[in-house]
């Protein structure tokens, strides 16, 4: 596969995007006062701009710099993928129990074993900041009352 | 007076004494731990200002801004990997002064150059930006619409290998600007029936998903592979070593800060160029360049912290980010309510006054913490990677999350941080994109305004000022694409920029 494809694909997706831009700018209401270019004009400019430049990658690619492979690769996704976990998750579970899922699977994906470490860090992080955040600072961070206690 | 008055009160606040030397020692940790720059750093520590005063929590960032930049040079000069992208330039001859076993000799410099390059840059930002801040008062849409041209042109032709592909990134962040409610009309755009758009895109979680998020892929990725770090040598500084580096520290400084001055344009550019000059303009030794030459070194260090602190001119004076860790700066002061620009020092003296006092302060802090902890700094950059990335995911999410506790703004930071991964893979720069979404309202609204007093006409562009500034944003993309194009008639014939 080579590395080129992605800039053709980026090409590809925000000419697609300057086309959607340029038609759903065309359609958002006239301007209310006579002599303003309105709300349409500037994303409709910026479509066009987008979609002449969207041309060079797609039809001159250049090289990308090599995804990553094998477990590196797994790292990556895996911490994507624990993201959106969490973002899901913080709410119904709460910062305390999500943030401590969270690291202890980060650090087993990274590959650390140690039983300290996977024992220390999650709790660590996560009781650490959330006592920072919600009794220092008064940041709000969202708690599920696990046990009738406040996290 | 008065301002510094109010200014020299606010300091003296105990919070704000506290925080002066904290941000500067988180700003050390930060900077001097490869992959966290200032502005991972600063982005990662914004939550830790939602619920302080303004002040304070400028204070703690402005540390965490010239701190990092400082100790970036200590894994430039130890590892040959700058901490921060501004200490590209350090690695130049400070890797090559540790191969030599002067690693010691090194920092030594880094820091006492650094400290040089802030202060002369903090006196200059105290004379010039109430000059420039009076300055912009006068202006009007035109000036600003061009204003905003001018820095996005700039920062977008500075793109690493492309042109075309700096303007694609700054054009797709003025256009993320443009989701939501349009501040002339109120007609709302983009938002496809989220009632989380309303609004447009949150900053904060865009900025910690870009910075945060988007730099922990990058180094989870480079994570495999242990380092090397040279024996220290002596860390004193002889009379002949800072006798040596005296003159290009105080050039390097001076010119450091008019680079950083140029919005978007940040220490990495400022180092290079002050490398570059010292280099060709050295009376002596001009063969010891690359080899391990102190002022080399010197050279680098003075001129990217003093950049670092002219890149506050743009950014408190008319809103426009002087680089990409001063885009968060915004970032912060918008989530106090504050907008940076020359109204600022008039509304809140004690803010801006204060912030200058504060800065004079951490650099001078920074001094004593650098010679006391200088090897302490340098354990620093053993800390496993391993357990370094998870933390700044928690801080990135907290600091998406926390803004108005809505976990979609935590799939905005997901999906920033995504974008950011495979804009960094595909040689798309990330500032001009932040750059764009932060000053594409600006430039919006102001060209709306324009076309709308000058009575539907392009009149209002032959002004001046404006005119001036078109000018120079058309000559800031054309230099370059001169370039390319003699670059590619002598040497390489596959250079990218062509026929747009």
């Amino acid at each position: 596969m080579s590395t080129r494809l992605g800039d053709r694909i980026a090409g590809l997706l925000l000419l697609g995007l300057a086309v959607f831009v340029y038609v759903y700018s065309g359609r958002l209401p006239a301007p209310i006062q006579d002599l303003d270019p309105g709300v349409g004009y500037f994303p409709r400019m910026l479509a066009v701009l987008i979609g002449v430049l969207a041309l060079v990658p797609l039809l001159r690619p250049q090289e990308w710099e090599r995804m990553p492979r094998g477990v590196i690769a797994w790292h990556v996704l895996g911490t994507a993928a624990l993201l959106f976990f969490y973002a899901l998750a913080i709410d119904t579970l709460g910062f305390v129990i999500t943030t401590v899922v969270f690291v202890l699977a980060e650090l087993l994906l990274l590959g650390a074993r140690k039983p300290l470490t996977l024992v220390l860090m999650p709790l660590g992080v996560s009781l650490g900041l959330f006592y920072l955040f919600r009794s220092v600072l008064d940041v709000p961070l969202p708690t599920a009352g696990w046990g009738g206690l406040p996290i | 007076m008065t301002a510094w008055f109010s200014g020299f009160e606010a300091v003296l606040d105990p919070t704000v004494l506290v925080l002066i030397p904290l941000g500067i020692l988180l700003g050390v940790l930060i900077g001097a731990m490869p992959g966290l720059s200032a502005t991972v750093g600063i982005a990662i520590f914004l939550p830790f200002t939602f619920t302080l005063d303004p002040l304070p929590g400028l204070v703690l960032l402005l540390g965490i801004y010239n701190g990092a930049c400082y100790a970036g040079s200590i894994p430039a000069i130890l590892l040959r990997t700058p901490g921060t992208p501004a200490s590209a330039a350090t690695v130049l001859d400070g890797y090559p002064m540790a191969q030599k076993g002067q690693a010691g000799l090194g920092l030594a410099v880094s820091l006492v150059a650094s400290v040089v390059g802030g202060l002369i840059a903090t006196v200059m930002l105290i004379f010039s930006a109430p000059a420039v801040a009076e300055f912009a008062l006068t202006f009007g849409p035109a000036e600003y619409f061009a204003l905003a041209v001018v820095a996005l042109t700039i920062i977008a032709s500075l793109g690493e290998d492309s042109l075309v592909k700096g303007v694609l990134s700054a054009a797709l962040g003025v256009l993320v600007a443009m989701v939501g409610l349009d501040s002339i009309s109120g007609a709302s755009r983009f938002t496809f029936g989220t009632p989380e758009l309303t609004g447009g895109v949150e900053l904060i979680p865009l900025l910690v998903g870009l910075f945060g998020a988007a730099e922990a892929f990058v180094q989870i990725e480079r994570m495999h592979g242990t380092e090397h770090v040279s024996s220290m040598g002596s860390f004193r500084l002889g009379k002949k070593v800072l006798r040596s580096i005296a003159p290009t520290t105080v050039a390097s400084s001076v010119a450091g800060f008019f680079i950083g001055a140029l919005p978007g344009v940040g220490g990495d550019i400022g180092g290079y160029v002050a490398y570059n000059e010292t280099r060709r303009f050295a009376r002596h030794g001009k063969e010891n360049f690359g080899k391990g030459e102190p002022r080399g070194v010197a050279a680098a260090e003075s001129a990217n912290n003093s950049a670092q602190v002219g890149g506050l001119v743009p950014t408190l004076t008319l809103g426009i980010p002087g680089n990409t860790a001063a885009a968060v700066l915004i970032g912060a002061l918008l989530v106090q309510g504050l907008r940076p620009g020359p109204q600022l020092f008039e509304s809140d003296p004690e803010l801006v006054y204060g912030s200058f006092i504060a800065i004079f302060l951490g650099f001078a802090f920074l001094l004593l913490v650098g010679a006391v902890g200088i090897r302490a700094w340098a354990q620093v950059i053993r800390i496993p990677p391993m357990l370094l990335w998870p933390v700044v995911l928690v801080l990135s999410i907290i600091g998406a999350y926390a803004v108005r506790t809505n976990p979609f703004d935590v799939f905005v930071m997901l999906i920033a941080g995504v974008l950011g991964y495979l804009m960094t893979k595909g040689g798309y720069p990330v500032a001009p994109f932040l750059i764009g979404v932060i000053i594409g309202p600006l430039a919006e609204d102001n060209y709306r305004l324009a076309m709308i007093q000058s009575g539907g006409t392009f009149a209002w562009a032959l002004e001046p000022i404006p005119f001036v500034l078109l000018v120079l944003a058309v000559i800031s993309l054309a230099v370059p694409l001169w370039r390319a194009h003699r670059g590619r008639r002598t040497t390489r014939p596959d250079d990218e920029i062509t026929q747009v």
